[in-house]
């Protein structure tokens, strides 16, 4: 019980510090595709340092929620963290309190927080985030149901360990068009929800045309640093749960060793360096798409998702 | 023995995969704003059901399905590709968006409807069928429909004709599961297409020079000059 509990804190520990890693990969891999020198890969940490030693300036008339918020978004990917197998593919000591359903809400909760402190300091750009922010979510919603649906229909579950050990028991299931169709529109969800290029340009910095960021302009010093902390965490959670679960569910800690951890911990960071690289050829390779064309770009994925149900009952 | 069954597996899964690509293609096609994302899109479609033929070639022991394959890729990767880039040069090059009549979330909803529906309608014939026939008959059946909306919905030449080609792909792609169809026919179809291309890209090249563009809706005129004394 201790070494479980013992091991699950090593999971958050793990996304905690590993998070603004990937960040700062992500940045550095795309601007030497761009043929630019970028900065360091270790400047999300620089930044993240920075911040916390700075002064926090809030507006008077904001309420209790522009200060609170930052910590329901920060602490949000470290509770959905409890909940999936990051590094071992037995089932921790809280791998039961809640499935994938559970995870999208408790991530949800998190960003509905940020949405209404980005409201309640009244500037006009926090209220354009705002609205943005929840049309793109609203849209994602319907697919990771979707998602959710044809996953418990393939494996029967939605508990992320039964999930990840299905596709590893049947490769019959694991080759099938469902899991690649789901895969297909789980790695859109995530271009969309973390604000990645064809939905957002997180590199941007005109106003009229931000989409995530227009949510934390009103947020200076400590209460910054846990927004952008939080959202690198909710990238790196959602890219594990993407290839802990679906994509590549292999590799994790099946031993309860701390050796076999540690194993664990440099496979799962190689994956997502893999995944980053994904992400950065896609941020890439594509434009931005106009505010208008994102309904295009997820009923694409919506379309994917449905078809995965659909094609589900044809496979067994 | 044993062995080649376990390859023919994972052979079969693949087959599944590709199948599901097949379908995606279709859909992305039928979205595409601009005529060479639709073009590329095509050749994609086009490489994946020469895959298909390829695959179901090698589980059948088939020679014609490989060679159905093989004048796939060569009539429609190939050769079609190269046909319109070269006598629609500009007019495939150019990053003009294009119109359609239905707008692409209602376009997406009636892609999901015609999947469930094709699979309904195909649903009594899977009872006890193989694997690749329950992947390549209800999504060939799909690219089939698919590719049928998305040539009514287009107002220009150039996605109407790679909609007509999808059509065919569909058609393809259900018919090499279920028969072991002769290689001379799909020469003949293969053969045909490039024709219909040639003409249809002739005809949209004389369309540009004249109109101005390739967008089908200004046919509905009789002469370029008409609309002035329609309207003084």
């Amino acid at each position: 019980m201790t070494v479980h509990i013992l091991f699950n804190l090593c999971q958050v520990l793990v996304v905690l510090l590993l998070s603004p890693f990937f960040q700062g990969l992500l940045t550095r891999i795309e601007e030497r595709m761009q043929a630019k020198r970028g900065p360091s890969v270790w400047q999300p940490y620089y930044d993240l340092w920075k911040l916390f030693h700075k002064n926090e300036v809030v507006s008077a008339q904001s309420t209790w929620i522009f200060r609170f918020a930052p910590y329901v978004y920060f602490v949000s990917p470290l509770l959905v963290t409890l909940l999936i197998p990051v590094l071992t593919n037995y089932p921790l000591f809280m791998a039961f309190m809640g499935d994938m359903v559970a995870a999208g809400f408790v991530l949800s909760a998190g960003s509905f927080f940020l949405l209404l402190a980005a409201m309640d300091a009244g500037t006009v750009y926090g209220f354009m985030g705002a609205s943005r922010t929840r049309m793109v979510s609203s849209l994602v919603e319907p697919i990771f149901i979707i998602v959710f649906f044809s996953v418990s229909f393939a494996a029967n579950s939605t508990i992320p360990y039964i999930v990840q050990a299905h596709w590893v028991s049947t490769p019959a299931a694991f080759y099938s068009p469902t899991h690649l169709l789901i895969v297909a529109a789980f790695i859109m969800i995530i271009l969309a929800e973390t604000g990645k290029i064809p939905v957002d340009n997180p590199a941007g910095h005109f106003e009229l045309a931000m989409i995530d960021e227009a949510r934390i302009l009103e947020f200076s010093g400590s209460s910054l640093a846990l927004v952008k902390w939080g959202g690198y965490m909710k990238f790196m959670v959602l890219s594990i749960v993407l290839l802990n679960v679906l994509l590549t569910p292999w590799g994790l800690a099946s031993h309860l060793s701390g050796i076999d951890l540690l194993a664990a911990i440099v496979r799962v960071t190689l994956k997502v360096v893999g995944f980053v690289v994904l992400v950065a050829v896609v941020e890439t390779s594509l434009a931005k798409l106009r505010l208008f064309r994102i309904p295009d770009f997820l009923g694409i994925a919506f379309v994917t998702a449905v078809v995965a149900m659909i094609v589900q009952p044809f496979h067994l | 023995m044993d062995q080649p069954l376990v390859s023919n597996h994972i052979l079969a899964n693949v087959n599944s995969v590709v199948g599901a690509s097949f379908l995606l293609s279709a859909v992305v096609l039928m979205t595409q704003r601009q005529a060479q994302a639709v073009l590329q899109w095509f050749i994609r479609q086009s490489i994946l059901l020469s895959v298909s033929a390829f695959i179901l070639g090698w589980l059948h022991h088939s020679a014609e399905l490989m060679i159905v394959g093989l004048i796939t890729v060569v009539a429609k990767a190939i050769l079609i590709p190269q046909l319109l880039v070269r006598t629609l040069g500009p007019e495939i090059r150019s990053r003009r968006e294009l119109d359609f009549i239905v707008n692409t979330p209602v376009s997406l909803l009636i892609a999901i409807a015609l999947t469930v529906l094709s699979y309904f309608w195909v649903a009594p014939l899977l009872n006890g069928a193989k694997e690749t026939i329950l992947v390549n008959l209800p999504v060939g059946l799909d690219v089939l429909f698919i590719g049928v909306y998305t040539l009514t919905v287009r107002r220009e030449a150039v996605p109407q004709m790679l909609a007509l080609m999808s059509i065919d792909n569909g058609a393809f792609y259900a018919g090499i599961a279920i028969s072991a169809s002769s290689a001379i026919v799909e020469l003949a179809a293969g053969l045909e297409g490039v024709m219909v291309v040639l003409v249809v890209a002739i005809l949209a090249r004389t369309l540009a020079r004249h109109v101005g563009s390739t967008e089908v809706s200004e046919l509905t005129h009789l002469k370029e000059g008409l609309r002035e004394g329609e309207s003084s």
